[in-house]
């Protein structure tokens, strides 16, 4: 009866044509393409669907032979329709997001009519009781439905649109809204939200996309890329129950960018945060201090201006579409005075230029291209905010790149479409000292002298490890260029073999190169001990005063290149096999190489990534769903390790010696001997992960769940020191097993380095009429393990396997992420024009461990109780505390109102005001033993202050 | 994967335990708290590893010795001045603890039966803190000191332990407090044997080097020997039994000192002074009459006047044996020194 019934299945990308019915084939096609080279990447879906069933209002039994079809402004071309099976099943698959029209009916008849909202990467389930009597009384007043409980689909997560963003203050930036994801943290970065950590990845383990683009850092594996705000059309956040498509250690970030559409729109804006809209306090640096209220130092500068243009419409109405649009945005944040300084710190300053277009075309209505650029060029100054350097020491950023995609959408019928993709990505950081940069360097803090604060370009970097305070110089100048290519093919077939089947075929291919260049200030950097705070605790080596236990270590200028290559291949099924129940078969298999600049072989690794789970619809209407799901995914391909495996130029270590009054050489690091490559182990880092999830739509619109996550991510990349011998305590080298003073690091995947994850999350979702907007959610989780690093990507340079002493007892403990609590809400109503909107989030504080000073490298690596905790007392495993920065708690309102009933134009102005409570919890405290040990150092909670926007929609 | 992690996932997120449990190593002695003696030469009891400690050369019997030399407690013999009423030698009044020398207990794992090392165990310094073919002693108590501000520190603490044995067939290592000790039913642990052991806990991180060894030529490793105190590893240089007298049976027990001699004179242009190398000591480790307690006395030697003077044996050379001083140098010219004691440990 249908016509997917009466067609055999062709699978045009994979076989051409095939002789062979059923679903089998397609699976057989499927198992073809993975003999090819594999990768471990993602596209992103750009698109969401409709299924559902008509049923007969008075018999309950299933219709057939009813035409179904969807229009919408976000829909291009001609509108999508479909035939209802004979079992009453229909799908319209392949659809931008957006409110959709949908009509079922039979030719002639006055059709049936609903509104729902399609969002990206999910199904809008659509269940109809159908009769020629319903349809005599149906009305025009349709009211929009969004079914939120994924009938066929374990995936967690939710998609925010920027419908949703319009409603809340927020920092206008999409790694900003995340937090607003059950799930969805940042620990490390509580002050700036702008590195998510999700369910219990580390913040290099995620996956981003932008218009299907994979814009991942090749070598960090953070985003990449900026995005103007208000181009978004929505972000899908995936948590977990990732399918085969995907392929990421922690969570996928799926962004898309508005196309536009066939009614000209403008969307300009201009948002004003001035300094003088807020508390300027100072803060004292214990954690139960608060304001200092008879302090006269100027208070801390907070402040950004941020201004929009997005136009957007038809170059051909339903052919081609195009967007465009700019964003500039000034930023400037400061810290409050702190130790070990105590002076005013220079602000951040910091500026935006985000333009992008997006050209989507529909020649006809089987294809559509989309064309879609982005760039987001930065420069930072004053990037570094410590409070343990005076301005000369700050360093300034210039930061940015672009990046295009293009992508071929071929419907061929709606039981079978395929996508091709292709994109560029170019990434550029570029850091200096602040001496060196746009701006120069600001003025000395009194007490200190010009003379503190002159700028010498070939003054070495001097520390103080007593206090922490550095001197003479910053970071090294370092240039760090990355490009990106991605290639992706996928098919999606849709058809019936022992129930109904939603498959998706795929191969990705990416490419990645890296370049390098480091200069250090005067070619090396020192250290002084000598306990003795400040600049008059410096090692003056022309004297030898402060010199006992200094060090000096000479780093010579170098550059390397690092080259990347991987395909990954996926096969995933929806199989509803009853109309309640859908297994989620799936799996891919990724390849991933890397080289470093001598051509040898970092990292050729495989990986396999099962993937497979059910849903099961509890109520039989689609409203209550149960769903299970397992999943690994395997990193394959990361320039991280390779930039790290890579020849540099040795650094030599010197310390002072008393009785020769000079420093004298200790060791080496770096070089070509500075390094090893592990040829024996071909474990892939890898996540197996379960998730369990019971939603239920609770009343229109609006769904309660309860997921539960578990998830173990292996084997994860490290630097594994391999030549020096320490003496029981680990504080000093006693021996090296080549003979050779010099430190060896082999890059591995230690089966020891792993992390382990539980959580529970409540969440409830509503948007119960168009008024109303609400998300709330809590998570209760446990992050424990080893795995806190990634060859020194997330601690800094430093390895976890460093030294050998440093294993076992004292990587046990709590992660660095690991948030015990969570309780996220957004809110906003609106009514005639009146917009209030609150989101607020409470989390516990972040574990915290407390570093000692180690003799041997001159630095504090040291622990004598597991991370995340504080020994309190020396030598008592009974004292042993939990350390953790204290919780952080933020509210902010937006209110604005849409003077479109006054004047007859989408003008809004807006207010927005964060932290209403004025909180200014510590977010970090010194970790270092000493006389600044558990001060708040760098930073609070940012302090109340609103800003006013102005908005106009064309 | 332990029953309890086991549970923890059935109840889903219930926080499984990170921490280790059980015998667990918690890394090296934190020595913040060491008395400055214990810490080493150039060390810095808040940056772990930079002490050393120098063997002293000297004689005993004609022979060329060495010794590891600790002060007495300042509550033993101060600075500033001995306490009053104080005997620095004596270990036990009226039958109890003498508090002012406290000699607390430590576990010494006889060796009479060797531990079972894991299969194929082949140490590697690298990767392995101790030895994991070899049981670690237990001691109970670690060196401590007050360091108030602007003042010098001081302490009780003493380089001495009360034995008490232990016997058994157990894993290597896998004994690391005092309370997994006392609950092993398949270890026998003995009373307090009445023997007093000379076991100065240091740095671990600290270097230890014999007469010869210097850290360009040694790791510094191999002289101290490695114990557990509560999960801790711990160091200490072994100085062997104390030898003690109880006259009045067992109510006072006073420890026996050799006399260590050195002269105050001047030897060539440099002042006479203790550790110069012209240390003689009564006994050596395998003497009879050793001891690691040493009573210091000084001796006029005007009469020395060969320009090497150790490296003779003629009348104007420096003595070498105890005797010699005795017979040489008239009792009124022998002096005690200040501080009177010392520990004066010679390793094995």
């Amino acid at each position: 009866m249908t016509a997917m019934k009466k067609r055999p299945y062709v699978l045009v990308l994979a076989l051409g044509s095939s002789t062979l019915g059923g679903f089998t084939l397609a699976l057989l096609a499927a198992g073809s393409l993975l003999l090819a080279p594999r990768t471990a990447h993602a596209v992103g879906e750009t698109t969401g669907r409709i299924t559902g069933t008509v049923i007969d209002a008075n018999t309950k039994k299933p219709l057939g032979g009813l035409e179904v079809s969807a229009t919408s402004p976000a829909l291009i071309g001609e509108p999508r329709s479909a035939t209802v099976e004979d079992n009453g099943a229909f799908e319209l698959p392949e659809l931008p997001p957006g409110v959709y029209d949908v009509e079922i009916g039979f030719p002639g008849l006055k059709p049936l009519r609903r509104k729902v909202r399609v969002r990206q990467g999910e199904n809008t389930p659509l269940n109809i009781s159908w009769s020629p009597e319903i349809e005599k009384v149906q009305t025009y007043n349709v009211i929009e439905e969004t079914h939120l409980t994924h009938p066929d689909t374990a995936k967690t997560g939710t998609v925010i649109g920027a419908d949703t963003e319009a409603r809340l203050a927020t920092r206008r930036s999409y790694q900003n809204v995340l937090n607003q994801v059950a799930g969805v943290s940042y620990p490390t970065d509580p002050t700036q939200n702008t590195i998510p950590v999700i369910k219990g990845a580390n913040r290099l383990q995620n996956r981003y996309l932008v218009d299907g683009l994979d814009i991942t850092d090749s070598v960090t594996n953070n985003f990449s890329t900026q995005v103007n705000f208000d181009s978004i059309g929505s972000i899908e956040v995936i948590t977990g129950g990732l399918e085969a498509q995907y392929n990421a250690l922690g969570g996928v970030v799926n962004l898309i960018t508005a196309p536009g559409s066939d009614k000209l729109h403008i969307d300009t804006s201009f948002y004003i945060q001035s300094g003088r809209f807020g508390v300027r306090n100072q803060y004292g640096s214990q954690v139960y201090e608060n304001e200092l209220p008879l302090s006269t130092a100027p208070g801390v500068n907070t402040q950004n201006y941020q201004a929009n243009f997005n136009i957007s419409g038809p170059l051909i109405k339903h052919k081609l579409w195009a967007s465009i649009g700019l964003q500039y945005d000034r930023i400037e944040s400061q810290l409050p005075i702190g130790p070990p300084l105590n002076v005013q710190h220079p602000a951040r300053q910091q500026n935006n230029f985000f333009p992008r277009f997006k050209l989507t075309w529909a020649p006809t209505s089987k294809h559509r291209f989309t064309l879609s650029g982005n760039s987001d060029y930065a420069y930072v100054r004053n990037r570094d905010q410590s409070n343990g350097e005076l301005p000369n020491v700050e360093y300034g950023q210039n930061q940015g790149g672009a990046f295009g995609v293009v992508q071929w959408d071929y419907f061929h019928s709606n039981s079978l479409s395929t996508q091709v993709q292709a994109g560029y990505n170019f990434n550029n950081l570029e850091q200096r000292p602040q001496g060196q940069f746009i701006g120069g360097i600001d003025p000395c803090p009194k007490p200190y002298t010009a003379a503190d604060c002159a700028y010498d370009p070939d003054r070495p970097r001097h520390t103080n490890n007593f206090d922490g305070s550095i001197w003479g110089n910053g970071i090294p100048i370092t240039i760090d260029r990355r490009h990106t290519w991605q290639f992706d093919v996928s098919v999606s077939k849709r058809g019936r073999a022992a129930g109904t089947h939603d498959a998706k075929f795929g191969i990705q291919t990416r490419f990645a190169y890296h370049n390098f260049f480091r200069h250090t200030p005067g070619d090396s950097f020192l250290t002084s001990n000598s306990g003795q705070p400040g600049l008059d605790g410096l090692c003056d080596p022309a004297t030898g005063r402060n010199c006992n236990g200094a060090t000096l270590t000479e780093a010579p200028e170098f550059s390397n290149n690092q080259f990347g290559a991987g395909v990954g291949a996926y096969a995933q099924d929806r199989w509803r096999i009853t109309r309640r129940f859908v297994f989620l078969p799936g799996f891919r298999v990724d390849w991933g190489y890397t080289r470093n600049s001598l051509g040898q072989t970092v990292s050729s690794l495989v990986g396999f990534g099962p993937r497979f789970g059910f849903t099961f619809d509890l109520t039989g209407d689609s409203k209550t769903i149960f769903s299970a799901f397992y999943a690994r995914a395997n990193e394959t391909l990361s320039l991280l390790p390779a930039s790290r495996a890579d020849v540099d130029a040795p650094q030599r270590r010197y310390v002072w010696d008393n009785t020769q009054q000079r420093f004298v050489f200790q060791s080496s690091s770096g070089g070509a001997a500075g390094y090893r490559l592990d040829g024996q182990h071909l474990n892939p880092p890898h996540d197996d992960e379960i998730t369990l999830s019971l939603t239920r739509e609770i009343f229109n619109n609006s769904i309660a769940a309860v997921n539960y996550t578990y998830k173990r991510i292996s084997n994860i990349w490290d630097a594994v020191e391999v030549n020096q011998v320490w003496d029981p305590s680990g504080t000093r080298v006693v021996g090296y097993v080549n003979g050779q003073p010099e430190r060896v690091f082999l890059y591995t995947r230690p089966d020891g380095n792993y992390r382990r994850y539980n959580s529970v999350d409540f969440i409830v979702e509503s948007q119960p009429t168009k008024s109303w907007d609400i998300y709330a959610a809590y998570t209760l989780s446990f992050l424990e393990g080893p795995g806190s690093d990634t060859v020194g990507g997330t601690v800094g340079g430093g390895s976890a396997y460093a030294n050998p002493r440093q294993y076992k007892f004292f990587q046990s403990g709590y992660l660095p992420e690991d948030q015990r609590h969570q309780f996220r809400a957004r809110v906003s109503y609106t009514r005639s024009g009146f917009l209030f909107g609150v989101n607020m989030n409470y989390a516990t504080g972040i574990p915290l461990s407390k570093l000692y000073f180690n003799a041997t490298d001159g630095t504090f690596s040291i622990r004598r109780s597991p991370q995340g905790t504080d020994p309190a007392a020396p030598n008592s495993v009974g004292n042993i505390a939990a350390f953790r920065t204290p919780d952080t708690f933020v509210v902010n309102v937006r209110v604005a109102y849409d003077f479109n009933a006054l004047i007859g134009q989408h003008l809004t102005a807006i207010v927005d005001l964060f932290n209403i409570f004025n909180i200014d919890t510590p977010t970090s405290l010194t970790t270092l033993d000493g006389i600044n040990f558990g001060l708040a150092n760098r930073g609070r909670q940012a302090p109340f202050r609103f800003q006013l926007g102005l908005r106009y929609l064309y | 994967m332990t029953k309890r992690h086991w549970l923890c996932w059935l109840i889903l997120a219930a926080g499984c335990e990170p921490y280790p449990t059980g015998e667990f190593s918690a890394g090296a002695v934190d020595p913040v708290n060491f008395p400055p003696a214990y810490v080493g030469v150039g060390g810095d009891r808040t940056r772990p590893g930079r002490g050393r400690f120098t063997e002293v050369p000297a004689y005993a019997n004609g022979n060329a010795i060495g010794y590891f030399s600790f002060p007495f407690s300042t509550s033993q013999i101060g600075p500033p001045t001995p306490p009053t009423g104080t005997d620095p030698l004596r270990l036990v009044e009226n039958g109890a603890p003498y508090s002012r020398v406290p000699a607390p207990v430590a576990y010494r794992f006889d060796g009479s039966t060797p531990c079972t090392p894991p299969k194929n165990y082949v140490y590697d310094p690298r990767t392995d803190e101790v030895r994991y073919d070899q049981q670690g002693n237990i001691v109970t108590v670690l060196p401590s000191a007050t360091y108030p501000t602007g003042a010098t520190p001081t302490w009780s603490y003493v380089p001495i332990v009360a034995e008490r044995v232990v016997r058994g067939t157990i894993d290597c290592q896998s004994v690391k407090t005092e309370t997994t000790l006392l609950s092993r039913p398949d270890l026998s642990v003995s009373q307090p044997t009445g023997n007093y052991l000379a076991w100065a806990q240091i740095d671990v991180g600290a270097g230890v080097y014999r007469i010869g060894e210097t850290p360009g030529t040694s790791p510094g490793i191999f002289t101290q020997r490695f114990g557990w105190y509560d999960h801790f590893i711990t160091a200490y240089i072994d100085g062997g039994y104390i030898p003690t007298t109880t006259p009045d049976n067992g109510q006072t027990v006073t420890m026996v000192p050799q006399t260590l001699f050195y002269p105050r004179s001047n030897i060539g242009t440099a002042a006479g002074a203790i550790g110069r190398g012209y240390d003689v000591l009564e006994a050596g480790r395998n003497d009879t009459g050793y001891s690691p307690v040493c009573a210091v006395m000084t001796y006029d030697a005007a009469t020395v006047t060969a320009t090497n003077p150790t490296a003779c044996t003629q009348a104007n050379c420096l003595p070498r044996d105890a005797a010699t001083i005795r017979a040489r140098f008239p009792a009124a010219s022998l002096r005690p020194a200040n501080p009177p004691y010392i520990f004066c440990f010679q390793v094995q």
